[in-house]
């Protein structure tokens, strides 16, 4: 079991990873610290699940309170489709004894192999303002709703109620965007949810690309958002594994530390990294996990 | 009256940036000194679920390392689910009805999935 202290700088620096991940690309690093600590720790699936779980929860919570405070987040979206979320995680979970987990997950794995494509290709952002919309029009004093509201009569479409807007600072302006086909944004999420509940994952990996291609939010909005979900989603599972003792702590400490800090490292390089290299890094992700699943279905 | 909004926006994502902060300032300031305590002292976990939250505190008064890891794990799980209060408040109190319900329904979810234990 991991409790010496040789063990300590691996798994620090597997939580540094997760950290500096889930930062960039809105995701609990999951996918990434399973194989880690069992392949390459030999720690016992169900233990590394859990620490999993709690890492996540660590991830979105520091890269969360950054990008809420840079206002990258957009909440009410975020919240509107935990709904979904949560509902998915209780359906995965009261389906778990009936569903297979292996066969869902190679079904999953045939879906995210064009989802990468589609994410290495990219998205034109049809949702975002022109630089000179969004800057001709920013006033600090006026509630970003309100100019949100003000733009779309002067650009003749129906403002939502989720609309929102962020600085780039790679792009040196403020972007506004809006909200589209948010019904398909929800289906996915209850996908990701069951999923969650079945396999012990924050889900990130199917949220970001559904919120930027379906949803069309910009690729960073997307990450953030996914981000600031995923550790309400994974909180729930936590408390589970936790009462069921299979928290192991100091395997769990260890890499929650590595997280905290790779994440604020993460949330800095953020900001300089255009939103194009995050689609690649997320389109190879994305075949990564598709590999994983697909080995795990096979090998049962 | 719309400059007064905004405030109270800004406001409201300070209050979860905070919620946020003190919950990982706590939770990691609790790992960091367990995990040392832990390390130095050789103590081992023993198998099976956690004391009670009532236990591990009075351990964790007497310098029990282990329990002040237990302690600071509960502390990060919860942080997320305070953030969801934090916001259900909050746009109740701007009068953002319909965010405040569904900040409110996923709180109400979270409990029931903890409750049926599906998470």
């Amino acid at each position: 079991m991991i409790t010496t202290p040789n063990d300590l700088p691996v798994l620090l620096a597997a939580g540094i990873g997760t950290g500096v991940l889930g930062a960039i690309l809105g995701t609990g690093g999951g996918v990434f610290l399973i194989p880690v600590l069992v392949l390459g720790l030999g720690v016992e699936m169900h233990h590394a699940v859990a620490t999993s779980i709690v890492t996540v929860v660590a991830t979105s919570s520091a890269v969360a309170s950054v990008n809420v405070e840079r206002g990258t987040a957009n909440m009410k979206l975020g919240m509107t489709l935990e709904i979904a979320t949560a509902l998915g995680a209780i359906v995965g979970g009261l389906s778990a004894e009936w569903l297979s987990p292996r066969l869902l997950e190679a079904m999953f794995a045939v879906l995210l192999a064009p989802t990468s494509v589609m994410m290495w290709l990219g998205k034109k952002e049809g949702g975002e303002m022109t630089p000179d919309e969004g800057e001709a029009h920013i006033n600090p004093t006026v509630a970003a709703t309100t100019q949100i509201e003000e733009l779309a009569k002067h650009h003749r479409y129906q403002a939502g109620l989720l609309d929102g807007q962020y600085y780039d600072a790679k792009l040196g302006r403020t972007v506004r965007y809006r909200v589209q086909r948010l019904w398909g944004g929800m289906l996915v999420s209850l996908g990701a949810g069951v999923v969650s509940g079945l396999l012990g994952i924050g889900g990130g990996v199917f949220k970001v690309p559904a919120m930027h291609l379906i949803c069309n939010l910009p690729i960073k909005v997307a990450a953030a958002t996914s981000n600031f979900m995923i550790g309400v989603t994974a909180a729930a599972s936590a408390f589970l594994y936790f009462g069921r003792g299979e928290v192991r702590p100091v395997l769990t400490a260890s890499v929650v530390i590595g997280v905290l800090g790779g994440s604020a490292l993460g949330s800095v390089l953020n900001q300089y990294i255009h939103g194009r290299t995050v689609n690649r890094l997320f389109a190879v992700l994305l075949i990564g996990v598709a590999i994983q699943m697909l080995c795990r279905a096979w090998v049962g | 009256m719309e400059r007064m909004k905004v405030k109270h926006a800004d406001r409201l994502n300070i209050w979860v940036h905070w919620t946020l902060l003190v919950g990982l300032l706590c939770s990691g300031l609790m790992l960091t000194l367990g995990l040392c305590i832990l390390l130095t002292t050789g103590q081992a976990r023993q198998n099976g679920p956690p004391e009670t939250i009532l236990v591990l505190l009075q351990q964790m008064l007497h310098g029990d390392g282990l329990a002040m890891l237990e302690l600071g794990i509960l502390m990060l799980i919860l942080t997320p689910v305070m953030r969801v209060l934090v916001l259900a408040a909050g746009w109740l109190r701007l009068g953002d009805w319909r965010s405040s319900a569904v900040a409110w329904t996923v709180f109400a979810m979270l409990l029931a999935s903890i409750l049926l234990g599906v998470g």
